[in-house]
């Protein structure tokens, strides 16, 4: 009978250990820490090592804190279900509205580049090749524009509470992908009727790559519309041109035009739009067409850390003044 | 020393008049060249003179209107203090409050902070109306920082006070201007953490419910070891609530003591404005204060 109450005891001990540990870590609840500080305190009087928090003008160049951002995992949970919500609610069609905006598009593109233009399609029935280019680029251009538009479209928010601003581009993109996969599903559909009817399109090895490239998109994505909101938080004007950059981007990004149709002389140019990679590869994997080099990969990838790279660390200083600014 | 809670270091906050941004790109640039440079930025006031108001603009011609919303603000705030904090329109008291939870940062100077803070500065924040009220209350509570379990433990207490039992799975567009107001209220009393910032009118519905609402909020500010700052026009509700209280004038600290004798400088020297000083707790528009700019 001791003897259990000892073990008992002993494991007692070390999950409250355990317990005090995980509340160092991820901030736990008030009262918990309240016991944390009073401990700390004992060991040091006089350091400033039991702030919890350092509110200063300088923060440092890349203000990306993790643990925060793991702290408010449960509100990037309800956004992303927040914008489910509003988008299906009180709606007939619901998530199939999403798969008609590519639908509509896909058929002007037919009508316009085949049709009438004839643009070579790589020998791939033109409805799948500008259907899979353009599920695609929706995802690449939805997260885009709403990361680019956090500030704008948030302010009432961040005028209230504080919490890691990242938390909203990293809810947008994967609400995004939500709506990608309806898409996606569309097109995995297409794609079976046509193969029924004999067409001559095959799924490549490269569909092992597909979740690096929706990684890829998604990071591209973030980093670029990180950017674009660090400036729109400054200059307001540059929202005005950001329907003009995702058309003009459209174009050049393989998504309309496959790259084999583009002159031999041209192609160098297209080697500095990251998107070109993904949207290849992405249309290799499903229909097996597509021009890969892997020299565009790596160029591709490069800046695509860049990018991100440099977004973070222009939002994370954006979103000092953001408040001050919008 | 040992139980403080906020510790404000000389926190400046400067804000530009007129245009955001120096306006144009030039003097952005300007800016930023100085600041690669290493020397003061012509087109601040702060690293020019650190307390001379006056700026001094050598080489510029223009020089940009610049006003200082806080100007060397220091103060210590101990484990279960009450203070209120006083001053006119534009003293710089939301300013201050906005820099404690956050929201914007100071230009200088800094605040540590032991422990959480939850600032009450707009009731309903995240608010969303094709949602319903449970959905709202959960993500409201995840914005201000709360795991869904610890809402989920408070949730039938949130219903219960904001008297919406009956419409928990309604969206929020169909509830009445009251219903919505006495949920937010209900959230955000609910949610608060050791250390409270109470900005202005917290009161909400019927007079029936601001009668509970202001019990309340007295309960919160009377529980033991609760640390509570207050803003309020209201001189009645802060003598009432707070015991220490910090006057500011124009950005600046000029008074910090016993409630009582902060409360009569006040009066006595706060020309014109008397229009807040009987008036008991008034819903208040939910609006945060813009920058004076």
């Amino acid at each position: 009978m001791l003897y259990f109450l000892t073990c008992v005891a002993t494991i007692s001990d070390t999950w409250v250990i355990g317990v005090s540990r995980a509340s160092v870590m991820f901030g736990g609840s008030p009262e918990r820490k309240a016991i944390k500080v009073s401990q700390l305190h004992v060991v040091a009087p006089k350091e400033d090592i039991t702030w919890t928090k350092v509110v200063a003008p300088d923060i440092g160049l890349l203000n990306v804190r993790p643990r925060e951002l793991w702290h408010y995992r449960d509100l990037i949970v309800l956004l992303v279900y927040r914008d489910f919500v509003i988008s299906c609610r009180q709606t007939i069609l619901g998530p199939i509205w999403w798969m008609l905006q590519p639908i509509l598009l896909c058929v002007t593109y037919v009508l316009i580049f085949s049709v009438i233009a004839r643009v070579s399609t790589d020998g791939i029935p033109p409805v799948l090749f500008f259907l899979s280019g353009l599920t695609f680029w929706f995802y690449f251009i939805g997260v885009f524009s709403n990361v680019a538009n956090t500030f704008s479209s948030n302010a009432s928010i961040f005028g209230q509470v504080y919490f890691p601003r990242l938390v909203m581009p990293i809810a947008w993109s994967i609400s995004a992908l939500i709506k990608f996969s309806f898409q996606l599903a569309f097109l995995a559909v297409c794609y079976l009727v046509y193969v029924l009817y004999g067409s001559p399109v095959a799924p490549q090895w490269t569909l092992l790559l597909l979740p690096f490239v929706i990684l890829y998109a998604a990071a591209l994505a973030t980093g670029c519309g990180l950017i674009m909101a660090a400036l729109t938080s400054k200059y307001r004007d540059l929202t005005l041109t950001m329907p003009m950059i995702m058309r003009l981007w459209r174009y050049l990004s393989a998504v309309v035009i496959p790259m084999s149709a583009v002159p031999e002389n041209y192609r160098c140019y297209f080697d500095w739009n990251p998107v070109v990679p993904a949207v290849e590869i992405f249309r290799h994997a499903t229909l097996g067409s597509g021009t890969i080099s892997l020299p565009q990969v790596f160029t591709g990838l490069g800046m695509t850390a860049i990018l991100l790279l440099s977004g973070l660390i222009a939002y994370s200083r954006a979103s000092l003044t953001s408040q001050d600014t919008v | 020393m040992s139980d403080t809670v906020i510790r404000v270091e000389g926190i400046s906050k400067e804000y530009q008049l007129g245009v955001v941004n120096h306006g144009t790109l030039v003097r952005d640039f300007q800016s930023l060249w100085a600041r690669w440079r290493g020397v003061p930025d012509p087109n601040s006031r702060l690293s020019n003179s650190r307390s001379d108001a006056t700026p001094k603009s050598e080489g510029v011609r223009n020089p940009p209107e610049t006003i200082l919303a806080l100007d060397d603000v220091s103060f210590d705030i101990r484990r279960g203090e009450a203070v209120g904090i006083l001053g006119k329109n534009g003293a710089g008291k939301t300013t201050l409050v906005k820099i404690l939870s956050e929201i914007v940062y100071p230009s200088r100077g800094s605040v540590k902070i032991r422990g959480e803070i939850s600032a009450l500065l707009g009731l309903g924040t995240g608010f969303n109306g094709e949602l319903t009220a449970r959905d709202n209350v959960f993500l409201n509570g995840t914005i201000i920082g709360m795991k869904r379990r610890e809402i989920a433990r408070r949730f039938d207490d949130i219903i219960a006070f904001a008297e919406v039992e009956q419409f928990v799975d309604t969206p929020i567009k169909r509830y009445s201007s009251g219903m919505r107001s006495r949920l937010a209220f209900s959230a955000a009393v609910h949610f608060v953490a050791e250390t409270v910032i109470l900005d202005e009118a917290l009161s909400a519905g019927d007079v029936f419910f601001r009668e509970k609402a202001s019990a309340k909020i007295r309960e919160i500010v009377c529980e033991q070891g609760r640390t509570v700052l207050v803003i309020s026009h209201s001189m009645k509700l802060i003598k009432e609530l707070c015991h220490r209280g910090i006057l500011m004038k124009q950005g600046r600290l000029i008074q910090d003591g016993p409630i009582g004798e902060v409360v009569e400088n006040y009066l006595r020297h706060g020309s014109g404005t008397t229009l807040g000083a009987t008036s008991d707790i008034t819903v208040g528009t939910n609006a945060p204060l813009r920058a004076t700019g």
